[in-house]
């Protein structure tokens, strides 16, 4: 009697052996496709990115916000969207923003922020050194990042440009006690650190926005109250605009996040099918009697 | 002079000493050890940004070994050195100059992204080939993972909002606790491997032999 | 002049980036190659520069704002420099014995309570609260915490 396989298989073998450059292909088309062409379709809130919302719209005047970015240029392509939100509530509320910076590769990202808030800073009348600060790449190891928190002006002289920070808004910043908030922009670059340095002996606050992999992470911390609130991803940020109705690149990107969620879960279920109607017949299972 | 770098016990009191200026302030408020065990801690970040400037060597080693022995596309390794000394002459010319700005954004920026958004396609033809529901087990997985694949796409939470109260279930519960008792494993071995650290157990990282 | 800026960086991000998609084929290619090399290369320096700029805004700055204590940081930091010297990389056991214990120190102090007792004292909480989904969601926690640490338990 001839197998299954040796038959042949048809329509369930290909979907059993699937080649995984369709995959590649189909993913690509439904990611660029809704780029180019949006569809609009509608999202819904998660109770999380509520709680993160809440947590940066309590700032008011003259609060002091750190941005800390700590990501690659990889991770903020997931991140920019909730970063920029966030960025955006901070400004509105007319707090004062400082941007530092924990990896090398996100030292460009500044002016990419600065460029994104350009219009609500103009609104405010922000000044840069008057209001806001970009620090440059200050965090490059964890032991830079606990001398900030105990003796910030020991660590921190002079921004990015050079220009020493005397003189500004920092002059009453001491110690990580002295910070309102941290919105920790995360790929998993020294987040722990700024729990165990700023958060732990200063009860500094901290929200997380974190890529899709730390999500269940992030809310360990928050159930365990180290975080105020966390948001998660893409997505997060996607929610996070659409909550303070300022549209950008997540809620943008919410039609391709769709389908290529949907197509991978029809992948997946077209690869069972395959599983069971080609993979599993086609074994052959050899009974061996021992006597 | 070299006895003092080459003991392994003198080697490991100093990093038991530095330990100890770093934790005692800490637990007990002396205020001219705390002065200077925050100063210590700025030293220790000078030191591990030194580590990194090393890299240049690390990097420049493995090239020339691959130009000297002639090595399968040797070539790439002096255009790879070419454009490390190119981005060190822009960092010199200044950070905030074109050439810098340029090759952030034309070559980092679109790499370093691109690198990670491999990874969404090799992580979706993994799922689509691996996700089998080849036992109990894993038809749970494969349920579970479902139901909570299908929640992330925002269209399903707008129009279905049943399936919200199920897959926040699954996150804020079974997933919590599991990456909650990986922090707590994680924690605990990282407290071990530092008391043995510490006590001369390991001390490899000090570039003496494995303890036997 | 800017626009040309701005035009070469898209045209050049575009196609760096569709040499390094390339690998997705399965084959690998020169173009590949040259976009793995290129960011290897310059990410590299990238690294380099950050670092040094950094030892020169918190070590040198400092040094000359009078927080002289920083140049031991700044000559332990170019001990270590010393293991690319087989003959003499033992020196380099001095810096990297400092700046490992002040880091063991820094993480032991802390860890402990953020990456253990903060999430144990989270876990142990009313179980028998008013509300009925809370109390489903707090016995599903306990009862799942429990098998995933005899997991670790039984496997270190």
């Amino acid at each position: 009697m001839t197998s299954a396989r040796e038959q042949g298989g048809g329509i369930l073998k290909f979907l059993a052996t699937i080649d995984r450059r369709i995959v590649y292909f189909v993913l690509f088309v439904l990611v660029v496709g809704p780029l180019i062409s949006p569809i609009g379709m509608p999202i819904s809130v998660a109770p999380d990115t509520v709680q993160y919302h809440n947590a940066i719209a309590q700032l008011g005047p003259d609060d002091v916000v750190l941005l800390h970015l700590g990501t690659e240029f990889s991770g903020w392509n997931e991140l920019s969207a909730g970063a920029m939100a966030s960025a955006k509530m901070v400004v509105e509320r007319e707090a004062k923003l400082v941007i530092i910076v924990g990896h090398p590769e996100a030292t460009g990202i500044p002016p990419l922020v600065y460029e994104g808030l350009k219009g609500v800073m103009e609104a405010k009348g922000y000044k840069y050194r008057e209001d806001t600060l970009n620090l440059g790449y200050m965090f490059p190891n964890e032991p830079a990042v606990a001398a900030a928190a105990a003796d910030f002006h020991g660590l921190v002289r002079t921004d990015y440009l050079g220009n020493s920070i005397e003189g500004t808004f920092l002059n009453k910043v001491k110690t990580a006690a002295d910070w309102a908030l941290i919105i920790d922009i995360n790929t998993g670059i020294w987040n722990q650190a700024l729990i165990n340095h700023w958060r732990l002996p200063f009860g500094t606050k901290i929200v997380a926005h974190i890529i899709g992999v730390m999500v269940s992470g992030a809310k360990a911390n928050v159930d365990a109250g180290l975080y105020e609130g966390s948001l998660g991803s893409l997505r997060g940020g996607a929610e996070l605009e659409y909550m303070i109705k300022a549209p950008g690149p997540g809620l943008q990107a919410m039609d391709a996040f769709t389908l290529a969620h949907y197509s991978l879960l029809i992948f997946i279920v077209l690869g069972n099918i395959g599983y069971f109607g080609y993979t599993r017949p086609a074994r052959v299972k050899e009974r061996t009697a021992v006597k | 002079m070299s006895v003092f770098f080459k003991r392994k016990d003198i080697q490991v009191t100093i990093v038991g000493i530095s330990f100890l200026l770093v934790f005692i302030p800490y637990f007990f408020d002396i205020p001219v050890l705390g002065a200077f065990s925050v100063k210590l801690i700025t030293i220790a970040s000078l030191i591990n940004a030194f580590t990194l400037a090393l890299a240049v060597y690390a990097l420049m080693r493995r090239a020339l070994n691959t130009v000297r022995k002639k090595g399968r596309g040797w070539w790439w390794a002096v255009y790879m050195v070419a454009c490390l000394f190119l981005m060190m002459l822009f960092g010199v010319i200044g950070e905030t100059q074109a050439p810098w700005h340029w090759v952030m954004f034309a070559i980092i920026n679109p790499l370093s992204s691109v690198n990670y958004t491999i990874l969404a396609f090799y992580v979706s033809s993994a799922c689509a080939r691996a996700f089998r529901a080849r036992s109990i087990h894993a038809f749970l997985l494969l349920a579970t993972g479902f139901i909570v694949l299908l929640y992330q796409a925002p269209l399903t939470g707008a129009v279905f909002p049943g399936i919200s109260p199920v897959a926040l279930y699954f996150t804020d519960t079974f997933a919590m606790s599991f990456s909650r008792t990986t922090t707590m494993g994680l924690t605990v071995a990282s407290i071990v491997l530092g008391v043995r650290m510490l006590l001369g157990r390991e001390v490899q990282f000090l570039g003496f032999p494995r303890e036997k | 002049m800017v626009d040309i800026m701005e035009f070469s960086i898209a045209v050049v991000g575009a196609f760096i980036s569709m040499c390094m998609f390339s690998t997705l084929y399965g084959k690998s290619n020169p173009l590949y190659s040259l976009a793995e090399e290129s960011y290897v290369g310059f990410a590299t320096g990238l690294v380099v520069v950050t670092a040094c700029t950094y030892i020169y805004r918190v070590g040198f700055l400092g040094i000359s704002a009078g927080d002289w204590i920083l140049a031991v940081g700044i000559v332990l930091g170019l001990l270590t420099f010393s293991r690319i010297f087989p003959d003499y990389a033992y020196i380099s056991r001095l810096p990297i014995g400092i700046s490992v214990g002040a880091q063991l120190a820094l993480s032991m102090r802390t860890s402990i309570f953020t990456g253990f007792a903060a999430h144990i004292n989270a876990v142990i909480v009313n179980l028998f609260p008013a509300d009925a989904k809370l109390m489903r969601d707090r016995w599903t926690i306990f009862l799942t915490i429990i098998p995933s640490l005899t997991f670790f338990l039984y496997t270190i």
